[in-house]
């Protein structure tokens, strides 16, 4: 029956533990998916063969201007995703891109020109203005525990919808000359022959470097997407990480704004659209996961590629919607790779 | 300790409780990872008998309710319902048609439906109804009406109820699916007293009718009132049943707790002395719900406190208090040789000098991605400034020190945190926390699920820090430790602090028992 002796049963009064062995055994598939999960592999293998297609059957392709028109547009969606990269690391994401890049670009042309105020008085407007509705956005999914996904993407037609009060509702308007050179890809920066946009790009990738991984605050803001409960243990102030993050981007995405004025020479409503895409791509691409790990390295990686592939697919004559397939494809498979982590089941 | 013969025949005769078995467990056993909650667990229901199932925490009651329930899945065993051998249930819905009904401790009810709706919550197929929805109206009511004295409309929604009657509509609910099996998991713990005393007349009249019930309780009122047998687990099997009418609270205590220690006696005496330090932090007036006794407590540089209970009589609330949190009522005071500082935060808690290691290693201590070394060092990174930035140089020499000290064993510093065993990584987290130089350290049940190695690592080092003059105070599920470790401690009991015990007044027996509320018989 049920009854049992208990004299001398030795059981101690915890559920009984064993130690687990450090580490697991790892195959070969295995090692290389560890390796992959550290340094983007797979990215840079694809970029280099992307690249080296495009040279060989494309006329024209490994051409200097070609190259640096690469390059301009990879900085472009790489600067774009600055803020992205943060807001991803601390597990939410941005919406807002789309909307915050018009209402940069139209606060320098057409709210200047309406205003009357200066390019450089204007430009000194939009960065506090979209530093607080960034941050607001950060602020509101943070305060009342709401996923960005709609905040974000609220808060991008509220900055695009402030700035058309003020300029008036028909969207036209023209960059200065001075700004043209910025984004040109035969311009020097300083005497080296490398596009303005370029040299920003490579010296916000370097400040991005040492922020996230030199300073306290860049510690606490990945323990801050790792995980949330803990760092706040930590007294690690996550709110005002959610606020800065959020913050940081919708101020990338107005200057990315203002760049593309430059570099599309005129401003339309649907300047941003095709941007709110490649940010959040070239992050996922790269190998950031939400809530971390990840780098803006990878972001760069994530940038290059994507631009170089769908260069190369525009020189075959592939079309928009060809692109877009191919986009979602790319992503469903970066997904694949890093999101499958046991960190994803913890958050759903 | 082998005074009790714990063999007590089951009596041949007795109350309702000779109706055949309805339900019977077969050497269940369930993992989690590298915790067994259930080793050996078998047990018999017969049909019209109240069973209650009693343990310590963490003893694998929840853990079989849950298999029984078709929450969990055991790794191996039989379950026999009705006659029918099966593995498991695969899922609730599963456990629900072998006539399994569960009432957990938690009040599971939908806050946004009505009383209506919520007791028949299920009982509906995708496009029809189980029933027509006056017939549903009045059973609910019926069953009601059972339970409460003012039973609330069908049409109320369930928030605008007390917590009572949201329980005692959660019971309705698994009484109205007329099971055969009925088990009550720590039901009654939110029930008012009448609402209380009237489930038991129901439960009396359910099991007159043939319904097998399962008890589980801390109290032992409940289980003298109303268990025809019941059943003692510990660490996962079972150890005994013994008939409803011949026990006593020791021996159910002994039981409970076996009486094997986890350190040898020669190693207990090191601890012996005790502190007399200056007092380092106050709790003056705390109450920790609005209806608790207020009580103060001041703690000495140098000494181990410990806090016991059952899970959540409010040792989880005091000591998270102790950091700021918060309580009711009361006030927390660092105090120091330069005067006072009112803890009114986490952020002053940490300041003034406390440090808290909390209680979820994995939900709110590890970063699970980052290196060990990240581990360690985030809320002291400070520290590791050289000039405008980190040097991991700098964190990786203090981080050295403690590797030695708690005896961390690892590969490399920059490897993965989720790459160490359970007690390395709490090792880390205590670490984590020493490096902020506490002169209080609070420490929230931190050698839960860790194994004996690390522990007594553990121990060992709170020791010495102690003798150093660190004021600890830890609150622990296991008896043992607070044996072995404390100075002194305070057991809690329904949020409040009920009493006190020195280091030569603590035995197993008499803390275990004052656990339950009746210190008197043993003490």
């Amino acid at each position: 029956m049920t009854i049992r002796a208990t004299e001398h049963a030795p059981a101690p009064v915890a559920p009984t533990t064993v130690s687990v062995p450090a580490g697991r055994q790892s195959n070969g598939f295995a090692r290389l998916i560890t390796i992959q999960k550290q340094i983007p592999v797979v990215q840079l293998v694809l970029l280099v063969v992307v690249f080296l297609v495009g040279v060989v059957t494309l006329p024209g392709f490994g051409s200097p201007v070609s190259i640096a028109s690469i390059l301009i547009l990879s900085a472009l969606a790489g600067l774009a995703s600055v803020g992205q990269t943060l807001v991803v690391i601390i597990g939410g994401f941005d919406l807002s891109v789309a909307g915050f890049i018009v209402a940069g670009a139209l606060m320098v042309t057409q709210f200047a020109q309406v205003t009357g105020l200066s390019f450089f008085t204007a430009l000194l407007l939009l960065i506090p203005v979209f530093l607080v509705l960034g941050g607001l956005t950060g602020y509101i999914c943070h305060r009342f525990n709401v996923h960005p996904i709609i905040i974000s993407l609220a808060m991008g037609s509220i900055a695009l919808g402030l700035v058309r009060v003020v300029s008036g509702t028909a969207i036209v308007g023209s960059p200065p000359a001075f700004l043209r050179a910025l984004t040109s890809p035969i311009g020097g920066t300083f005497g080296i022959p490398i596009p303005p946009i370029v040299a920003i790009w490579i010296v916000v990738a370097i400040a991005m470097a040492l922020f996230l991984h030199r300073t306290v605050a860049g510690r606490k803001l990945y323990a801050t997407g790792a995980n949330p409960r803990a760092a706040g243990y930590s007294l690690v102030r996550t709110r005002w990480f959610w606020v800065g993050a959020f913050a940081f981007s919708g101020l990338c995405s107005g200057l990315v704004g203002v760049a593309l004025v430059a570099f599309a020479g005129s401003v339309d409503s649907s300047l941003g659209d095709p941007y709110l895409f490649v940010s959040l791509a070239a992050v996922i691409v790269g190998g950031t996961v939400f809530g971390g790990p990840g780098d803006y390295t990878r972001t760069i990686v994530g940038a290059l590629v994507l631009t170089t592939i769908t260069t190369v697919l525009v020189g075959y004559g592939l079309v928009k919607a060809d692109q877009q397939i191919m986009y979602g494809a790319i992503i469903l498979l970066a997904m694949a790779i890093y999101g499958r982590d046991k960190k994803l089941k913890d958050r759903v | 300790m082998s005074t009790l013969a714990p063999v007590i025949p089951e009596s041949p005769v007795g109350r309702p409780s000779d109706g055949q078995v309805v339900l019977e467990l077969r050497s269940i056993r369930k993992a989690f990872g590298p915790t067994i909650a259930v080793k050996d667990a078998t047990f018999q229901l017969r049909a019209g008998e109240v069973h209650a199932i009693v343990g310590e925490n963490g003893s694998g009651k929840s853990t079989l309710v849950k298999i029984l329930s078709g929450i969990h899945m055991p790794d191996s065993g039989e379950i026999v319902v009705s006659g029918d051998v099966r593995s498991s249930f695969s899922r609730p819905g599963a456990a629900l048609k072998a006539g399994i009904a569960t009432v957990f401790q938690e009040v599971l009810v939908v806050e946004t439906q009505t009383v209506v709706e919520n007791l028949w919550l299920g009982s509906d197929g995708f496009f029809g109804a189980s029933k027509s929805t006056r017939a549903k109206r009045t059973e609910g009511a019926a069953a009601l009406a059972e339970l409460l004295e003012n039973p609330p409309e069908m049409d109320v929604l369930i928030e605008d109820l007390s917590l009572s009657d949201r329980q005692a509509c959660g019971i309705a609910r698994a009484i109205l699916r007329r099971p055969k099996v009925l088990i009550l998991d720590e039901a009654t713990s939110a029930l008012d007293f009448d609402t209380r005393s009237r489930l038991f007349t129901v439960v009396r009249r359910l099991s007159s009718e043939g319904v097998g019930v399962i008890l589980i309780t801390h109290r032992m009122d409940e289980i003298e009132d109303i268990a025809d047998r019941l059943t003692v687990l510990r660490s996962g099997e079972t150890i005994a049943t013994l008939p409803g009418d011949n026990w006593t609270t020791p021996q159910l205590v002994q039981l409970m707790t076996g009486a094997e220690a986890l350190v040898e006696p020669e190693e207990q005496a090191v601890v012996a002395a005790t502190a007399t330090g200056p007092v380092v932090l106050e709790a003056r007036g705390i109450r920790l719900t609005p209806s608790a006794e207020p009580f103060t407590f001041s703690l000495r540089a140098g000494e181990v406190v410990g806090l016991a209970g059952l899970e959540g009589q409010g040792q989880d609330t005091f000591l998270r208090a102790l950091w700021g949190f918060g309580t009711s009522a009361g006030e927390v005071l660092r105090t120091t040789g330069g005067g006072e500082v009112q803890i009114t935060s986490n952020a002053s808690a940490s300041r003034s000098g406390i440090a808290y290691v909390p209680r979820e290693r994995r939900a709110e201590s590890i970063f699970e991605w980052m290196s060990i070394q990240e581990n360690f060092s985030l809320p002291t990174s400070r520290q590791d400034r050289r000039g405008l930035f980190l040097s991991n140089k700098a964190s990786a020499a203090r981080f050295t020190n403690y590797i030695s000290r708690l005896n961390i064993k690892l590969g490399k510093p920059s490897d993965g945190i989720t790459t160490l065993s359970g007690g390395n990584q709490q090792k880390v987290i205590v670490a984590r926390w020493l490096a902020s130089n506490p002169e209080v350290l609070l420490l929230n049940d931190p050698t839960r699920g860790i194994d004996i190695n690390a522990k007594r690592d553990l121990y060992a080092l709170l020791r010495t820090l102690a003798a150093e003059g660190l004021a600890v105070v830890m609150l622990s599920t296991e008896v043992d430790e607070h044996i072995e470790l404390m100075d002194r401690v305070l057991v809690f009991h329904d949020d409040n602090c009920s009493r006190e015990f020195s280091k030569r007044e603590l035995t197993r027996e008499g803390l275990v028992s004052s656990f339950f509320g009746s210190e008197k018989e043993v003490a």
